[in-house]
């Protein structure tokens, strides 16, 4: 009777918007089924997208109405009803003339993990420890596992969006879109007391945080076309609000006298963002085309300033210079592209990015007021010429790229590509104050045979920084004056002055790219795929010295008839990095800094390899002359991480573990057509997945064995699933 | 859909048009199992044409059918169809796409002349079913080509795509924008900001690689580490800071027997202390812990 009304007041609906039209043509599917989830024990990995966590029998629906009248549509969707992840949408419309529509979505995201806490008030931005709860030095002393209880670490969104499109004449259109999103639940959040470089222990607590924020977005668009130009001009709203400012909690440790009571972390602040643009092209000639894009966008956050510390015993006695955070962003950019066929086969671009961004936030002197923790003595604030005195230094940055794009068409499936760029960013605040990068890459392809295509690619490029290399660029403003006449000048530095950060390095990039396609029978393709990229830093510095990734891939296929499909692929992957460091350290002398720094007794390596395969065969037929359609797909993966370390003569470390993740899984699904109108679906799915990870499954809540951690991951992710499915579906 | 420039090629009637009904005589499939009737296309072309251009329908892109219907069907015939094929081959790839920008220049494929699949080589028809009502191209469409994504994809931190929850169309556009990625921004921080709102800032305490570009630490598209993150904390961390004391110090495997674990190691690694690492705004927090 429910239905009957429901298509009752969809057609009416329908009726109404096409305006007393007379014959409506209603098409569309209704799927409605049962779904059953048996999880050998409770997990948020198995549906860390789709919100199932532990056995469960759910309804399933999904629908696809449609009303047709001449040019005239109504359309009503809704996908995954039933579980957490689901979306609906009502869209009307004209071809040609307009489109309204809606859509629904929500989703939710596990965070992967199995929450356990003792804080009370989890969701609020308040978590206080509960009443008879004993503080204690370490995790082991505290009364902790007696008061721990499962918390769902998820969050879900839940956005809104209607849309207007229209096209009042084939030149002109326009579109308007506004969406509110809603994203609320529980994540985690580290957070640490103590000082770190006045007593050894400065232990961390990682905290469940509330999440209960709206973003609001429009975007409007004009556009006009005619066959030889074509523009747009853009407009973006956006607005960004978080209910909680601040996540205060109870400190469950009491080592030391000065430890806060409680303690304060700052959320994420509310924030704007606009950005108009201009985007347009013309056709000078029937095969010259430029386009231009340019856009002017500005961030800005505004919030209140939190105070420094709300321990009363760590006493600031210099006001807040300023009342509100006052930060702002402005970014410009421009678009250039000139893109032609001088030649019947030869295709050129040439294409200019500019791109920068002002930060127009003050600079004022800041007290770090470390973790909430107080002073002995009473008070926090610190000299003038103290470490603990920062000035905040916005960053901002401007680049520029300018890329030349050929390609040569011999005919018969064979093409040569060229392509050259060169990129200069200049940045401030950090130790290279421009970087310049060029690079030359080249791919030909050819049809060798009916039976065979090959490809070949190359790319080389190297990024140079100009100038020294310089630590004080970022050491000096961070700090006083004050405070820098301090210290020695062979010793301001916060890095170590060897070590090159990776995003600025001199680097040597180079990529290997090998493309194999064989059709040896019709109905069969195969597929080999080969690609090797090798980054290079240069400098015989600290820090990230290369990076190797190797994938091969072979994809194989057989469709005899459209009815019967047969597929396999095998992916390998592997990657691998080195970090060159050296320990150093200022509790000595003066100039055991800068002797610690340079000595290479100090130095450690750690090689990092990861080792990726993924396997995946599937097989699609039908059966009973077509009324039974099969589909069965198998995959595999499998994951391993390694890490070894090196160390000088003056270091030791111990070996670490390898981490790996297996994931295995099977779908079958039968899809029996009862008639022209109606089939039925029965689905059954396994899924296992074996993780081991250490930093994850070595502490848990509770346990003594960190002294100076507290997470809030409990149990292991492993899991095994058996999903089964049945659904009707009715078309009409 | 809407934006189309059905006037920017000829309009006028080729005298060897022979009109949608004979081409559904033997064509039925397309009339009757692709819902091509109510498609754009179909509604456009041979429900309600707005033009001249239109109002031929099929052959409006398949060209003239009357040369094709004298030798299609034809026994022993192997020639060719003579008429416009949209199945891309390697030497009809420009012809196809030709005829789909006469109408689609503007708008999402504004930037198609140039782009990155343009000079791949890619017909229009390698990605899009011209007779089918659906109107989104699937991931799936993506992967066929983009092996190495799909593989990521299976990575135990991804993306929600393998769920369906997030397409490509997303984040990029596969017609090409002013972006080498072929981003549906301006730039790559801009598109994770569509979701990720919180991490715009700006902020007083800014991190510059974050502000730069996310992908300094995340892969977008999966990893094999936590969080997305292209090498596993602290050694990523460490790959920029080592100063004086712990920052600098090696983090090996003492206390992984569950003896006493360093809070370095443990967790979230750094960032169990330093949690604001996109930023902080508050007063205290320039190591960002805050």
């Amino acid at each position: 009777m429910r239905k009957r009304a429901f298509f009752q007041t969809f057609l009416l609906l329908g009726g109404a918007l096409f305006n007393g039209v007379q014959a409506t043509e209603l098409e569309g599917e209704l799927s409605v089924g049962f779904i059953n989830f048996d999880i050998d024990q409770p997990n948020t990995v198995v549906g860390q997208y789709n919100g199932v966590s532990d056995n469960a029998q759910k309804l399933l629906a999904e629908f696809d109405f449609n009303i047709y009248k001449k040019n005239r549509y109504l359309r009503f969707d809704g996908d995954n009803l039933g579980l957490d992840s689901r979306q609906l949408g009502l869209s009307w419309g004209e071809y040609g003339l307009f489109e309204l529509s809606f859509q629904h979505r929500q989703m939710v995201a596990f965070s992967g993990v199995n929450g356990l806490t003792s804080y009370e008030g989890v969701g609020s931005d308040r978590l206080t420890l509960p009443e008879g709860f004993i503080l204690g030095a370490t995790p082991g002393d505290m009364t902790l596992a007696e008061y721990l209880k499962p918390i769902d670490l998820a969050t879900q969104r839940n956005r809104n969006r209607l849309e207007l499109v229209l096209a009042p004449s084939e030149n002109w259109y326009a579109r308007i879109a506004f969406f509110r999103e809603k994203r609320s639940g529980s994540e985690s959040l580290g957070a640490v007391v103590g000082i770190a470089r006045r007593a050894d222990n400065y232990p961390a607590i990682v905290l469940p945080a509330p999440v209960d924020q709206r973003t609001e977005n429009i975007e409007g668009t004009l556009g006009y076309q005619d066959p030889v130009k074509q523009w747009e001009l853009n407009y973006q709203w956006s607005r960004f609000n978080n209910r909680d400012t601040t996540l205060t909690w109870d400190n469950p440790y009491n080592e030391r006298s000065d430890y806060p009571q409680q303690a304060a972390i700052s959320l994420d602040p509310d924030n704007r963002y606009y950005n108009l643009g201009f985007s347009g092209a013309l056709n000078f000639a029937p095969r010259i085309r430029l386009v231009i894009a340019a856009n002017m966008g500005k961030m800005r956050q505004d919030s209140g300033m939190q105070a420094y510390t709300i321990n009363p015993d760590a006493l600031i006695t210099d006001p807040l210079l300023r009342s509100a955070t006052q930060a702002e962003v402005e970014t410009r950019r421009l678009h250039l592209k000139l893109s032609g066929k001088p030649l019947r086969r030869l295709s050129l671009n040439l294409g200019y990015n500019y791109d920068r961004s002002r930060n127009n936030t003050p600079v004022d002197l800041f007290q770090r007021v470390v973790n909430d923790t107080g002073e002995v003595g009473g008070t926090a604030q610190s000299a003038i010429d103290s470490s603990r005195a920062n000035y905040n230094r916005p960053y901002q940055q401007r680049r520029s790229r300018l890329k030349l794009d050929s390609s040569y068409y011999f005919g018969r499936g064979t093409s040569l590509k060229i392509a050259l760029f060169q990129e200069g960013v200049e940045r401030s605040q950090r130790a290279a104050k421009m970087t310049q990068e060029r690079g030359i890459s080249a791919r030909f392809n050819s049809r060798l045979s009916p039976q065979m295509s090959v490809g070949i690619g190359l790319q080389r490029d190297k990024r140079r920084y100009k100038g020294a290399y310089d630590h004080s660029l970022a050491y000096q403003p961070f700090y006083t004056s004050d405070y820098t006449d301090t210290v020695d000048s062979n010793e301001q530095f916060s890095n170590n002055p060897a070590l090159r950060q990776y995003d600025i390095a001199n680097r040597n990039r180079n990529n290997l790219n090998l493309t194999l396609n064989l059709y040896p029978y019709p109905d069969v393709v195969v597929g080999l795929y080969h690609t090797l990229n090798r980054q290079r830093y240069t400098e015989e510095q600290l820090g990230l010295d290369g990076q190797r990734q190797r994938v091969t891939t072979l994809d194989v296929s057989y469709t005899p008839n459209p009815d019967f499909t047969l597929f396999g692929y095998f992916t390998r992957e592997w990657l691998g990095s080195a970090i060159d460091g050296r320990e150093f350290n200022s509790a000595g002398p003066p100039g055991t800094k800068e002797v610690t720094a340079n000595d290479p007794e100090n130095n450690w390596r750690a090689d990092n390899r990861d080792l990726l395969n993924t396997v995946g065969a599937g097989s699609r037929f039908s059966l009973l002359r077509g009324d039974l359609m099969i589909n069965i797909k198998a995959f595999y993966s499998r994951e391993k991480n390694a890490i070894a370390l090196t160390t000088a003569a003056n270091l030791t470390a111990e070996p670490i573990p390898d981490d790996y993740a297996s994931r295995r899984g099977v779908e079958v699904e039968a899809d029996y057509y009862i008639n022209r109108r109606l089939d039925v679906r029965l689905g059954f799915a396994y899924e296992s997945l074996r993780d081991r990870e250490w930093s994850r499954d070595l502490i848990s809540p509770g346990s003594d064995a960190s002294e100076e951690l507290i997470t809030l991951m409990a149990a292991e992710p492993d899991y095994t699933a058996y999903i089964v499915y049945t659904a009707l579906r009715f078309k009409w | 859909m809407l934006f189309v420039l059905s006037s920017s090629v000829n309009a006028e009637p080729d005298n060897h048009d022979v009109g949608d009904k004979e081409c559904y005589l033997c064509h039925k499939y397309i009339k009757k199992n692709t819902g091509f009737l109510q498609s754009s296309h179909g509604v456009l072309f041979s429900n309600t044409p707005r033009n001249k251009w239109e109002a031929r329908g099929c052959e409006a892109c398949h060209g003239e059918g009357a040369r094709h219907l004298d030798v299609a069907g034809v026994d022993g015939y192997s020639g060719p169809q003579l008429i416009q094929s949209f199945k891309p081959e390697s030497d009809n790839i420009e012809s196809i796409n030709e005829l789909c920008s006469g109408c689609h220049q503007g708008g999402d494929t504004l930037h198609w002349s140039g782009s990155l699949h343009q000079m791949s080589d890619l017909a229009c028809t390698s990605c899009h079913t011209l007779h089918s009502k659906q109107r989104e191209v699937k991931p799936k469409v993506c992967e066929n080509c983009h092996t190495e994504i799909r593989a990521k994809l299976q990575r135990s931190s991804h993306m929600p795509m393998r769920e369906g929850v997030i397409s490509c169309m997303d984040c990029h556009n596969a017609h090409g924008s002013s972006t080498d990625a072929a981003l549906s921004k301006p730039s790559l921080n801009e598109t994770c900001y569509q979701c990720h709102a919180e991490k715009r800032g700006p902020f007083i305490w800014g991190h510059a690689p974050v502000q730069e570009n996310c992908a300094t630490c995340h892969d977008p598209h999966g990893s094999s580490h936590n969080g997305m993150l292209k090498m596993r904390p602290p050694y990523l961390c460490q790959s920029c800071h080592q100063t004086v004391f712990h920052p600098s110090e090696v983090r090996g495997g003492s206390g992984l027997s569950g003896t006493s674990i360093s809070k370095f190691m443990g967790g979230k690694s750094c960032v169990n202390c330093h949690s604001k690492i996109h930023g902080s705004s508050h007063p205290s927090g320039a190591a960002l812990q805050r």
